[in-house]
């Protein structure tokens, strides 16, 4: 009973870490219909922006500004990451067949791959212990570190806030026009860069939340540390139905809880591939997922 | 284009592949390959990931798929070619941690051994590996194929993962060896050949490597000329067209996925002969973005710009760009700063990005080289 | 009279909420050119869609040379909101893809031109005839099908000269004139061997001079390769020219039918196309 408990709280707490990244993928394809396949590795950055601003910052500050002013500061770099991203790989080839953006993405993602692996040496780097997020703390006689009670909540606020974002704003309103109709959203006088850009920060700055989230709960990052759980992630809101955030919520949340479990089993070897078997399942079954709307080509 | 320059051209390529395949011989008969490691390490890697990167090309550059599940379909043919050739006598050390293997024959002694029986059984067994990656891609196809662009992309991407973890299964372990590389089976060096004193004599084992992949190549372009070759661009050009003109979508499809994962299979079985050895975690989603970003370097459409690229990208990763993961201090005591370990790859990552967004169409574009060197007098004779 | 090739038995097409061919009602026979013709949004290329497969019609049925080749009845969701008539009539599902009707002897050209963009005008024309050709992929990319080919080739060349694009035939196919490029999507599409020739809005686009010349390219055409010819237009010159029957089409209903003279002053069309005046 006890480990049954304790396999679902790590899924929960790792659904809601996929969650946020998730978000991020279904945004930027809701808007662009690209897979940004970069997204992972941003998450990954994002880690390691924390790991090296803590490390930098405990010469210059008191030990207790340490972690909440390296925060900040991770993510605001990691926002500004996913801005650039999107300006210099991404926008020069709007008019390009989708395959070029796709490829550009790739490139992106084996960029950042390669520069974490010359920053860091390829060793894994230690990730800073936050106070609150990585003490113990004990559910229904199961310890656990605090992070698997903070996420699901956090993730709530933050899903509650984005929606009211999106449906309460001008921004929002923007971008809701330019995933349904990227054309006639820009004819209709859309600054359609400035929409594409707010997405990106979005989607960047819920990665970079991930993060902390994600890595509270490993003890190291290595250059690869990203680009699984983003797979992983875009499942979860390809399962969710593309496009849609509460969508991407709750296939993060099963693609958690499953992960979890296999991983608790014996065929832990099989968690990846049951995660993809489950993608390929969604794709040639309904591919639109649980949430996603209908769309129909015109001959 | 009439005939009689057709033909010539024809001919003038199977001419230049000739001397190329020549020169291969009498480079590695004269440099010391022990001393130039890199120079035939590039060449023979070159030349398989030229017959793999044409084999994507097919698929994402020719028909318009695509498709990231290269990676899986070279792990199922390396797999195969190694589990087909470990010669018996072998296969209890392979698969010590099993205890011996499930599979206690091998084809080069079924082909009786010596000379003869390692080409038969070799070939026998690349042939065998692509049939394999090409029974599964077959399967597989039917679903993944009614995707569209990117979710195609993403559900073959899966693929190979799943591929990779099925492979490493322990239960599996007596036939996959688990975890752990299959080795000691037939490499190009074994085509080497040795005088009675066990001196090598005459060295084949690049020439072997062009020669295989060059064979796999040329039937990819015979393929591509061909009727089906045809149509398989007019898919890629307008689909509904296409289906309009006659052309089966889904039959068509499937023809040029299959084919398309014959020759990954054939590509896997022969980078497990340059690495000596084929382990499933090799076969990573990181070899398929190599893979297509060789695709996209030579030119979405160019078999002659994939294997150009191929080669450019091997040599420049492999040998070239070396000294940048040398830390390097000047004579004057001056440490040249940035070069350490993994600069390397930053530098080439970067030079990928420039290609990707500023040379788009890559070094050919859609062109092959007998085009490029061929148009330019015939466009003179135009404007006379 | 000679036989039908082409007829269409009561077909609704419905889209969700909306109607867009309501019980549509016709037939093609031998050797004529019949024109579809209606105000924009009317259901022609619809109608054209479901004939050649790309859509499959809510309900009703099609026939091709006597041979029953699409049927389709409301299923699923559709059942419950199904607008049409004739609901219970048709028990068969029938829905062969686009290619296969093609291959029957059913071709087609397209609105908004579909060439292939990369290929010349010769292979355009040349990628038609693989839906004739009985090569297998081994036999053909190993060169066993050379006759074959070189047949293929061969008519191929005359067709282009048939159709007075031979000159250009290395071109690319986009980088030709508009009028040429129309001409081409025609040339294709008879490369395919059809008996039945459907053409949607040939002339769109077109100075009133091309439209002449593709009037007397139709009529050609239809002698020399013994076709049938179901055309969509809106140039009234090209379609009173060379229809021998007409069928009008508004908001997805059938509403006159007959030779060029009685549609000219049919009541019904004229006020489909120009309005009624509400007081009238």
């Amino acid at each position: 009973m006890q480990y049954a408990i304790s396999i679902l709280l790590s899924g929960i707490s790792l659904g809601g870490q996929y969650a946020l990244i998730a978000i991020g993928y279904t945004l930027v394809y809701g808007i662009l219909r690209l897979i940004n396949f970069a997204h992972g590795d941003v998450f990954m950055v994002a880690g390691l922006l924390m790991v090296y601003l803590t490390s930098f910052l405990t010469g210059f500050l008191p030990p207790a500004a340490v972690i909440p002013v390296g925060l900040l500061l991770a993510m605001v770099l990691t926002v500004a990451l996913g801005f650039v991203i999107e300006r210099a790989a991404y926008k020069p080839l709007r008019s390009a067949p989708r395959m070029s953006v796709m490829i550009s993405a790739i490139g992106v993602s084996y960029l950042l791959q390669n520069l974490a692996t010359y920053a860091t040496g390829g060793l894994p780097q230690m990730y800073p212990e936050l106070p609150g997020l990585s003490s113990m703390v004990s559910i229904a006689g199961v310890p656990t570190k605090w992070v698997t009670v903070v996420t699901p909540v956090l993730v709530l606020i933050l899903v509650v806030a984005l929606t009211q974002l999106i449906h309460h704003t001008k921004v929002g309103m923007a971008m809701r026009a330019v995933s349904r109709d990227f054309e006639t959203a820009q004819l209709m006088g859309i600054k359609i860069n400035a929409v594409i850009s707010v997405t990106f920060v979005i989607g960047s700055f819920l990665a970079g939340v991930g993060s902390v989230l994600y890595f509270t709960n490993y003890p190291s990052i290595v250059p690869l540390s990203g680009s699984l759980p983003g797979l992983r992630a875009f499942v979860a809101a390809v399962f969710g139905g593309i496009g849609s955030i509460p969508g991407a919520v709750v296939g993060a949340f099963i693609i958690g809880i499953s992960e979890s479990v296999i991983k608790g089993s014996s065929w832990s070897i099989f968690s990846d591939a049951f995660t993809f078997a489950l993608l390929i399942i969604i794709l040639v079954v309904k591919p639109t997922g649980l949430f996603g709307e209908k769309v129909t080509d015109k001959v | 284009m009439n005939g009689q320059t057709s033909k010539k051209r024809i001919w003038y390529t199977a001419l230049a592949i000739a001397a190329l395949l020549a020169l291969t011989i009498v480079l590695e008969n004269v440099l010391d390959p022990n001393r130039n490691i890199m120079v035939f390490t590039s060449l023979k890697k070159g030349a398989v990931y030229a017959l793999v990167a044409v084999s994507m090309n097919l698929l994402n550059g020719f028909t318009g798929l695509f498709s990231l599940g290269q990676a899986g379909f070279m792990l199922l043919g390396a797999y195969t070619y190694a589990i087909l050739t470990i010669p018996a006598a072998s296969r209890d050390a392979v698969y010590y941690i099993y205890n011996g293997s499930a599979i206690n024959f091998s084809l080069p002694e079924l082909f009786g051994g010596g000379a003869v029986g390692l080409v038969l059984g070799v070939l026998a067994a690349l042939v065998l590996a692509g049939c394999v990656a090409a029974i599964v891609a077959w399967l597989i196809g039917l679903p993944v194929l009614r995707l569209k662009s990117d979710y195609l992309a993403i559900a073959t991407l899966g693929f190979g993962e799943i591929i990779r973890a099925v492979f490493q299964w322990d239960t599996l372990g007596p036939v996959t060896n688990g975890a752990n590389a299959l080795k000691n089976f037939p490499t190009f060096t074994n085509f080497n050949i040795q005088n009675a004193n066990g001196e090598t004599v005459l060295r084949l084992s690049t020439f072997v490597a062009f020669l295989l992949s060059g064979i796999c190549i040329a039937i990819v372009v015979l393929l591509i000329n061909s009727t089906y070759g045809r149509a398989f661009k007019a898919i890629r050009d307008d689909e509904v067209a296409a289906e309009a003109m006659g052309i089966n979508l889904s039959k068509h499809k499937r023809l040029s996925f299959v084919i398309s994962s014959f020759f990954a299979g054939v590509g896997g079985g022969l980078f497990a002969m340059y690495a000596n050895q084929a382990q499933a975690r090799t076969f990573t989603t990181a070899m398929t973005y190599e893979i297509l970003l060789i695709v996209v370097i030579g030119g979405i459409g160019s078999v002659s710009g994939s294997c150009l690229a191929a080669f450019l990208y091997v040599a420049a990763s492999e040998w070239w760009l070396r000294f940048l993961d040398t830390e390097t201090v000047l004579g004057n005591g001056f440490q040249v700063p940035l070069l350490r370990n993994g600069f390397r790859m930053v530098v080439f990552s970067i030079v990928i990005m420039i290609v990707v967004l500023f040379f788009r169409r890559g070094i050919m574009g859609d062109k092959e080289l007998p085009d490029l060197l061929a148009r330019r007098p015939r466009r003179k004779e135009g404007t006379e | 009279m000679s036989s039908h090739v082409l007829n269409v038995e009561n077909v609704t097409m419905q889209f969700g909420g909306v109607v867009a061919v309501d019980n549509l009602n016709l037939e093609v026979h031998e050797g004529e050119i019949v024109a579809l013709i209606g105000p924009n949004g009317a259901g022609k290329t619809t109608a054209f869609n479901v004939i050649t497969g790309v859509y499959q019609p809510t309900n009703g049925a099609v026939s091709f040379l006597g041979q029953r080749i699409i049927e389709n009845h409301p299923q699923g969701k559709m059942k419950a909101s199904y607008k049409g008539e004739h609901a219970g009539e048709y028990s068969q599902v029938l829905a062969p893809t686009p290619d296969k009707i093609t291959r029957m002897g059913m071709a087609r050209t397209f609105q908004n031109i579909r060439l292939w963009k990369s290929q010349t005008v010769f292979d355009n024309v040349l990628i038609a005839k693989h839906c004739r050709s009985t090569s297998n992929v081994f036999s053909a990319a190993f060169r066993l099908n050379k006759k074959e080919e070189a047949q293929q080739r061969e008519t191929v060349l005359e067709l282009l000269e048939t159709v007075g694009l031979a000159d250009v035939k290395d071109e690319l196919a986009t980088s030709l004139p508009y009028g040429k490029q129309r001409r081409l999507e025609i040339a294709r599409a008879l490369a395919a061997e059809p008996k039945l020739l459907l053409l949607d809005e040939p002339a769109a686009g077109m100075n009133p001079q091309e439209t002449e010349e593709l009037t007397a390219f139709i009529s050609e055409i239809r002698d020399r390769f013994h076709l049938t010819v179901f055309l969509i237009e809106h140039h009234m010159n090209l379609v009173m020219n060379i229809s021998e029957r007409i069928y009008v089409l508004d908001f997805g209903k059938l509403i006159a039918q007959g030779s060029p003279a009685d549609i000219q002053n049919d009541k019904r069309v004229i006020e489909a196309y120009l309005g009624v005046s509400e007081d009238a």
